[in-house]
Parts: structure tokens; C-alpha cells; sequence
């Protein structure tokens, strides 16, 4: 692959937290292809959240390069105003993101960020309100708002500013299944703008059904990356990392073994098989 | 309490007219109650009633409960400002005054007629202020405040600290009720022992977590190009209301009318 296919590049990037014994990042090095859909899973721990955050400039890597579009990132003010602007970052604890009081006045922060005027503000503040279906909550103040809708808002605060790739730390915590569903019909709305979006989960079923590139990665290392049907069947690498398989992948297997020689499909085996699967594998919402 | 003042105030049927005009209206009457007497005071807390029940849809319960607050107030100082204590029963001042009287060994304890003078005026003007404190209070939501308080020029400074410390209020105040949550479903609060210890771990735990936050929140501004200012735009849905205008005059009207009358 290319370099100008590659939107982001971290190059043997090192990071370890102040008093920490442990780094959270050794020396890893990924590319982020353009216009993919691309999920990270990994355990708790893992490094996930901060390699979004080397991504966003909120840390700076203490060994090697992040390059966004081919450059390195610089880290003085106005660089890390310009990046922010082209890489969104939505935290997986929407309530650290939100600072105003209104849906309407915390939309426009970014943009009132940026120096804009009132004139150009405004068209855009409609605008997100109507995509992200916020119209009804615009004056709405943001503590009453459900958990549901405070992600909402946090997505719709980043994607104001038309970022080119967009990181979601966790974005189906804490969200009931409905929710989930019209957060992937959001995520294929944001795709279909152009922008990349970057997601970092556990939810393998999720990622299973979502995601065209698949990043594994264990103990601030990147283990495998490929599409999602080729990461999960390596059965055996993703339960040694504690990952187990989506549900979907385990049922197909199943049958598989399940099926005899005349094409016929024995249920009973199968079920008492996908149960005793569940049992080794660390609960995954079915 | 916090959280239904608040609720009342984004949801008051008075919610779409213009900030400034209700701030207006309320300061005005709480300049012109100060100076009434107190058959104008009471006039426009009855007044205000209407503005706060009627108009705005705030339920009456709630609205007498919070009148309740200050009456309840005036009540516990009632005994300070009317009981009078003097070692000697006969001097003029006192027999003047005093409405009744009770010798206790040296001390001469007796209920005055200025200290009752001064507690009405104490409790129409207390109802009376606070009243105006209330419809502001109850219609005007807190973030249109701080608008009307930017607009007039207001230090970015104070602005920004008011609407910081109103939006984490409420961060704060989930905490905190999760925390207690937690522990009592623990058992934490069996008995007044445990309880203390709970409470105690509660305050640890808050300072731990209020720090835990505040680094989390610094991150999440930085990373929306928090530029050492906390600008925000709204748009202007208000409506003035001129039949709520016409009212609001002329009744001011006619009270300065009747205070100039009265004097």
C-alpha cells in the first residue's frame, strides 16, 4: 500500500502514563487506511484508548512518529487546533466532553473555537441539529439529557467540524440495543460524508457486523490486523488473548462440525456445543 | 429541590419570553417592594402569585412550599425579635413597650410592641423580596442568566466559573447520590456507626473522583480546541408577549401610583 492511501501512520510509537511501571504503548506501528472502517479491539487495558489519544495530540508519543496525511505532528498550539479539526475524538464518557449547558450553545463550541462569526455559525448549528435529529433538544439543557443522547451529542460536537478521521472510544457502552442500532445507522451516515471512521470496542458482534478492517491488540501491541472474517477465525490466538469469537462466527462453526455427511443438520449437537463454547468465553452480549 | 426549581424553569409556560424582560420586571419589583409599605408588599407578592401560578404554570404546591422557606425562617427568629428581656420592670421605655410581662427572679421577660411592629414588617418584606427571587428563579432557566449577564458586559470570568459550576453541579450531584447508592445497598447505613464510616468514605471518595474528573474534563476540552476562552453561540427564539408586556407595565404603573399616594 501507499503512503497517501495511509491517513494516519503511528511509526514505532512509544508511550508509557507518569508513574506507571508499565508502558501503555511499546513501540507500535499501524496505518490507518483511508476511507475504511476500521475497529480495534483488544482487552481492557490493552492501550486502545491511548493510542486515540496520541491520535488527537492529547499525548505526545515520548519514542517515535505519528504522521497525519504524511506529515509528523507538530504540537504547538496551532498545529494541534488545525489536527483537532481533521481528527475527531469521541471519549467513551460522553459527560467529559460535553461543556456547555445547552445541546445548541455545546454544538457551537468547536466552532466558536475555531474564531468563527455568528453568520457562518449558525447554518452549520442547524445543520448538525437536523443530521444528528437533535432539532427538538437544541435549547434542551445537557444534564437532562439520557445517556443515549448525551453520546449522540458528543458525536455530533465532533463531527461539526467535518473531521477527515473520526476515533470513537467505546461508543456502544452503556447503550441498550436500540440505541446501538441507530448508532451504526449514524456511523453509515458519517461514512457515507467521506469521513474514516476509527472505533475502538469489545463488542465483537458489533465489530463482526460493522467493520471492513479489523486492528487486534494485546499489552500495548498490535497483534494482527485484517478483514473481520480472516481476525476471527484465528479462534484459538483471540481466546488465548481473551477476546473470544462474535456469536455469528461460533453458530457457522458449529454447523460445520455439526453437519454430516448427508448435508444434515443435528440442532441438539449444535446447541449443546455453542453452550459449552459461551461457557470459556468472558461474557459477550448475545 | 435543586433539580425541580431547575426542571420548572426550562419547562414554565413563561420560558419563551425574552430573559431580560423577566429579569427586568423582577428587579423593578423588587426595588418598588423594598420601599412599599406593607399592604403594597403584600399586593405584590399576590401579585407575583398569579404571574408564577397562572401564567407560568408553575403547580401551586410547589410554589407555597417555597414560600414556606422564608415564613419558616421568620418564624425561628419570631422569638428574638419580639421578646424582650430588662433587669428593671418599672423604667418607662419598658412599661411603653411592653404588651405583656412575667418577673423570672432579677429579670423582667416581656413581649414588645416594637419588636411586633418589626416582625410584620420583617415578614411582608421577607415574603414579599423573596417572591421576586422566585419568579426569577422559577422562569428564567440559569444558562439564560448568564446570557443576559454577558450581554450586559459581565467579566468572561465570573460568566464562565457560573456556567462551569451549573453544568458540574449536576456531574457532582450524580456522584454523589451513585456513591450513596452503592453503599447503602451494601448496608452501609444499618446503623448510625456504619453510617458515619459511610459518609466519611463518601467525602474521600469524592475528592479522589472530583480530581479523576477534573483531569478527564481538561483532556475532553483540549480535544475540542479549548483555546482559554469558553465562547458559545445560541440562537434568539424569543417572543416578546405584548399582552404579558401590558400587564407587567401597567400594574407597575399603578403600584408606583399607590406608593406615591401612600407616602
Amino acid at each position: 500500500m501507499t503512503h497517501n492511501t495511509m491517513l494516519m501512520e503511528f511509526d514505532q510509537v512509544a508511550y508509557t502514563y507518569p508513574c506507571s511501571p508499565q508502558p501503555a504503548l511499546q513501540g507500535i506501528s499501524w496505518q490507518i487506511p483511508q476511507g475504511k472502517r476500521c475497529a480495534v479491539i483488544g482487552q481492557n487495558g490493552c492501550g486502545k484508548t491511548t493510542l486515540f489519544r496520541l491520535a488527537n495530540g492529547l499525548y505526545r508519543p515520548q519514542r517515535g512518529v505519528v504522521r497525519f496525511s504524511g506529515e509528523p505532528l507538530r504540537y504547538n498550539r496551532q498545529a494541534l487546533s488545525q489536527l483537532r479539526r481533521q481528527v475527531g475524538l469521541v471519549f467513551q464518557n460522553p459527560e467529559q466532553q460535553l461543556v456547555a449547558t445547552t445541546v445548541e450553545e455545546d454544538l457551537s463550541y468547536g466552532l466558536c473555537n475555531l474564531g468563527l462569526a455568528a453568520r457562518e455559525i449558525e447554518p452549520r448549528v442547524q445543520q448538525t441539529l437536523q443530521d444528528f435529529e437533535l432539532t427538538p433538544l437544541a435549547d434542551y439543557p445537557v444534564n437532562y439529557l439520557s445517556l443515549g443522547q448525551k453520546k449522540r451529542v458528543a458525536i455530533a460536537d465532533v463531527m461539526i467540524l467535518q473531521p477527515t478521521l473520526l476515533f470513537l472510544d467505546e461508543p456502544t457502552a452503556f447503550l441498550d440495543p436500540k440505541q446501538t442500532r441507530s448508532l451504526r445507522q449514524l456511523l453509515d451516515r458519517i461514512q457515507a460524508t467521506g469521513t474514516t471512521i476509527m472505533i475502538a470496542t469489545h463488542d465483537l458482534n458489533f465489530v463482526y457486523d460493522w467493520a471492513d478492517w479489523v486492528f487486534v491488540m494485546n499489552h500495548g501491541q498490535l497483534i494482527m490486523e485484517n478483514t473481520p472474517e480472516d481476525v476471527f477465525c484465528q479462534r484459538h490466538t483471540l481466546e488465548d488473548l481473551g477476546l473470544g469469537t462474535p456469536i455469528l462466527v461460533d453458530v457457522l462453526d458449529a454447523i460445520a462440525h455439526h453437519t454430516d455427511d448427508q448435508g444434515m443438520i443435528n440442532q441438539r449437537t449444535i446447541q449443546a456445543s455453542l453452550r459449552g463454547l459461551n461457557q470459556g468465553i468472558p461474557s459477550e452480549n448475545v | 429541590m435543586h433539580h425541580q426549581i431547575d426542571s420548572l424553569a426550562y419547562t414554565n409556560h413563561l420560558r419563551s419570553l425574552p430573559p431580560g424582560h423577566k429579569l427586568g420586571f423582577a428587579i423593578a419589583l423588587f426595588i418598588l417592594g423594598y420601599l412599599s409599605p406593607p399592604p403594597l408588599q403584600l399586593l405584590i407578592t399576590l401579585w407575583l402569585m398569579v404571574w408564577v401560578v397562572v401564567y407560568a404554570k408553575i403547580p401551586a404546591k410547589i410554589y407555597l412550599n417555597l414560600l414556606a422557606l422564608p415564613v419558616s425562617f421568620w418564624l425561628l427568629s419570631l422569638p428574638a425579635l419580639i421578646a424582650g428581656v430588662s433587669l428593671n420592670s418599672h423604667s418607662t421605655t419598658v412599661e411603653m413597650d411592653a404588651l405583656w410581662g412575667v418577673q423570672v427572679g432579677p429579670l423582667y421577660l416581656y413581649c414588645s410592641q416594637q419588636g411586633l411592629d418589626w416582625a410584620s414588617i420583617v415578614f411582608t418584606r421577607a415574603i414579599t423580596l423573596t417572591s421576586c427571587l422566585y419568579f426569577i428563579l422559577l422562569t428564567v432557566p440559569f444558562v439564560e442568566i448568564i446570557r443576559v449577564l454577558r450581554q450586559l458586559r459581565c467579566p468572561t470570568l465570573i460568566t464562565e466559573l457560573l456556567s462551569l459550576m451549573y453544568r458540574f453541579i449536576f456531574v457532582l450531584t450524580e456522584t454523589v447520590l451513585e456513591l450513596l447508592t452503592a453503599q447503602q445497598s451494601r448496608n452501609g447505613y444499618a446503623h448510625w456507626r456504619v453510617a458515619w464510616r459511610s459518609i466519611s468514605l463518601v467525602v474521600g471518595q469524592l475528592l479522589w473522583r472530583t480530581l479523576e474528573n477534573y483531569r478527564q474534563i481538561a483532556l475532553g476540552l483540549q480535544s475540542r480546541g479549548f483555546n482559554g476562552e469558553l465562547r458559545v453561540w445560541h440562537a434568539r427564539r424569543y417572543q416578546p408577549n405584548w399582552r404579558y408586556i401590558q400587564e407587567a407595565i401597567g400594574g407597575y404603573c399603578l403600584l408606583l401610583l399607590l406608593l406615591v399616594v401612600s407616602r
